[in-house]
């Protein structure tokens, strides 16, 4: 168990991070710049913050108030570092034995045969790390971070300098080693897919802050707040005004689409009072979308008595397996950008639709979000 | 011609070799000290370190003269406790040297420690190990050729010192009589051909040192490349 509760004054902005995480992987999401790496150092004991509480499994890492401050070397933290930070003087099996200090010598050899196989570098054991590629350097990080059997690990960013079909890779491997080898881990990312994947949890980072802790399905699913439902990909968000609830669904008006929407209820209780402001969001792949003469590769919309509207096509981004349409509400209002809705297609094996095209576009009552305005 | 004397070389190469490992011992806490600090009393240590490069060797050597004679505190406290005299002495001259040249080490050691990533020394923290194990087995070894350029252009210096050892030590003959100042000495005495002598040993040295601070910055180091 890891409780973290801290503040920490930079020129600019200030942290204040508070958060709690169990066994398995928390992800911590936010833009760059965020301070989400200045609170996994704070974590690590590499920076003091200017006060709070660190807790990592009952024992007290920090405690400001107590004039607790253990020092990294004795907190049993491990740490992967954005650019791995290996000794570039020693070789990989050096590397690795950098933290076994402790142990005797063939326990030592014998721990780092060990990780050397796990991470797949027994054959590199004694390169120097500017012969291995970046894949290698990172398993190597990794290997070194957790010989020691640090009780928490930290992974800053851990995917970054790498390029895609590695990362493929490097991901599985780190999903096979995790609830073995690491049992806790914090990790740090801008990358919402990424963060999905590998993490059970997900702590949302703005300006220093943390907006909403949770389980992934339920922060993705039901963010607490607008920046928030920004940072999780909702690029659909539109102020609206709550006309009816009850408890099964929710009603809406949302001037800048014209159009009443029906929000599926949840069990808690609408973000606001009836006649009051809300915000409702949806993501571009939860749009669906019927092009006008086509055949509809979508279920049909006859039936649906409500949430949807006529639009036309103002741009198209051509991905490979994905269409990327901005589309202009038939009784929208102006706005400053020259679309109101972004939708994701599949692709399949058609073309994309064309700038000029009209459709309809349904807005489903169990995908859409109703958060608070903030 | 005169017989060649080697007594200049041979004492300018023991003072220079001893002031540089002075340089480098009292050098290296203080470059270590500055790399990482950044407040007013580093800065201050820093213009401090610096003056020796700007002041003429001669006021240098004016200022040692004053602090380390018979009738300063530090020179008083020296010959009564321990007998020992550093003005007019090989001592002075090792002092001398040290001085005049201490900055090059210091400024070197400072950018070669700096430039040993802060990512590294938090990793070998995260790994358990001490900040004395750190500095040695990390910090030491990946800024080692800056700390040795550093030392090899601090000889060089040391060698070369003329107006500050004059001040301090004199140049007495076969007691502190130094290389740059035993060319002075025979140019003064018109003795041409010494003194052609004794400058191209000098040169002859200089290219040497120049030569292996090239090579030093060419030469293979584990990693580094």
């Amino acid at each position: 168990m890891l409780e973290v509760d801290i503040k920490k004054n930079l020129p600019g902005f200030a942290i204040r991070a508070s958060f709690s995480s169990g066994p398995g992987v928390l992800g911590m999401l936010g833009p760059s710049g965020c301070g989400k790496s200045m609170t996994l150092k704070c974590i690590a004991g590499l920076v003091t913050p200017d006060a709070g509480r660190i807790m990592l499994n009952r024992r007290v890492l920090l405690d400001t108030s107590r004039g607790i401050n253990v020092p990294p070397q004795e907190r049993r933290v491990g740490m992967l570092f954005q650019h791995y930070a290996l000794f570039p003087h020693l070789t990989v099996k050096e590397n690795v034995a950098f933290g076994l200090k402790h142990l005797s010598r063939p326990s030592r050899e014998q721990r780092v045969e060990q990780l050397l196989a796990l991470t797949r570098l027994s054959d590199y054991a004694h390169r120097l790390p500017h012969q291995l590629s970046g894949g290698q350097q990172q398993r190597v990080a990794l290997a070194r971070a957790l010989a020691p059997e640090p009780e928490l690990l930290l992974l800053d960013e851990p995917f970054a300098a790498l390029d895609s079909q590695v990362k493929g890779r490097l991901e599985r491997e780190l999903m096979t080693l995790q609830p073995q080898y690491m049992g806790m881990a914090v990790m740090v990312s801008h990358n919402l897919e990424e963060v999905y994947r590998l993490c059970s949890r997900i702590a949302v980072f703005a300006d220093g802050t943390v907006l909403q802790v949770g389980d992934k399905e339920q922060v993705v699913k039901r963010p607490a707040s607008r920046t928030v439902a920004r940072i999780i990909g909702v690029k659909n968000l539109f102020e609206g005004i709550l006309v009816a609830s009850t408890a099964a669904q929710w009603e809406v008006d949302v001037p800048e689409l014209g159009v009443r929407l029906k929000v599926r209820g949840e069990p808690d209780a609408p973000p606001a009072k009836a006649g009051g402001p809300v915000v409702v969001g949806i993501r571009p792949a939860d749009i669906l979308v019927e092009m006008d003469g086509g055949d509809g590769t979508h279920e049909s919309f006859s039936g649906k008595t409500s949430n949807y509207c006529a639009a036309h096509v103002v741009q198209v981004l051509e991905g490979i397996d994905r269409c990327t349409i901005f589309l202009r509400v038939a009784g929208g209002a102006a706005r400053e950008d020259d679309y109101h809705l972004q939708a994701d297609l599949p692709r399949g094996a058609g073309a994309c639709p064309a700038p000029g095209q009209q459709c309809r576009v349904y807005l489903p009552p169990d995908r859409l979000m109703l958060l608070e305005d903030r | 011609m005169n017989k060649l004397d080697l007594f200049p070389l041979m004492l300018s190469l023991r003072v220079a070799g001893i002031a540089t490992m002075l340089a480098v011992l009292a050098g290296l806490p203080l470059a270590w000290y500055l790399a990482r600090q950044r407040g007013r009393l580093a800065d201050l240590l820093d213009s401090l370190i610096t003056l020796p490069l700007v002041l003429p060797p001669t006021v240098l050597g004016y200022y040692l003269l004053v602090a380390l004679g018979r009738q300063s505190p530090i020179g008083h406290f020296l010959e009564q406790q321990f007998g020992l005299t550093l003005v007019f002495t090989p001592r002075g001259a090792v002092i001398a040297a040290c001085v005049a040249s201490i900055p090059y080490f210091i400024k070197s050691a400072r950018a070669a420690l700096e430039g040993v990533g802060r990512d590294l020394v938090d990793a070998a923290r995260t790994l358990g190990r001490t900040e004395g194990e750190i500095f040695w087995a990390i910090i030491v070894p990946i800024a080692w050729r800056g700390l040795a350029a550093g030392g090899v252009l601090t000889f060089a210096r040391a060698l070369g010192d003329f107006g500050t050892t004059l001040m301090v030590a004199g140049g007495i003959p076969g007691r502190t009589l130094t290389m740059p100042i035993a060319i002075y000495n025979s140019i003064l005495a018109g003795d041409r051909g010494m003194a052609n002598l004794l400058v191209a040993v000098m040169t002859l040295a200089a290219l040497a040192v120049i030569f292996t601070l090239n090579r030093l910055q060419r030469s293979f180091i584990r990693g580094r490349d």
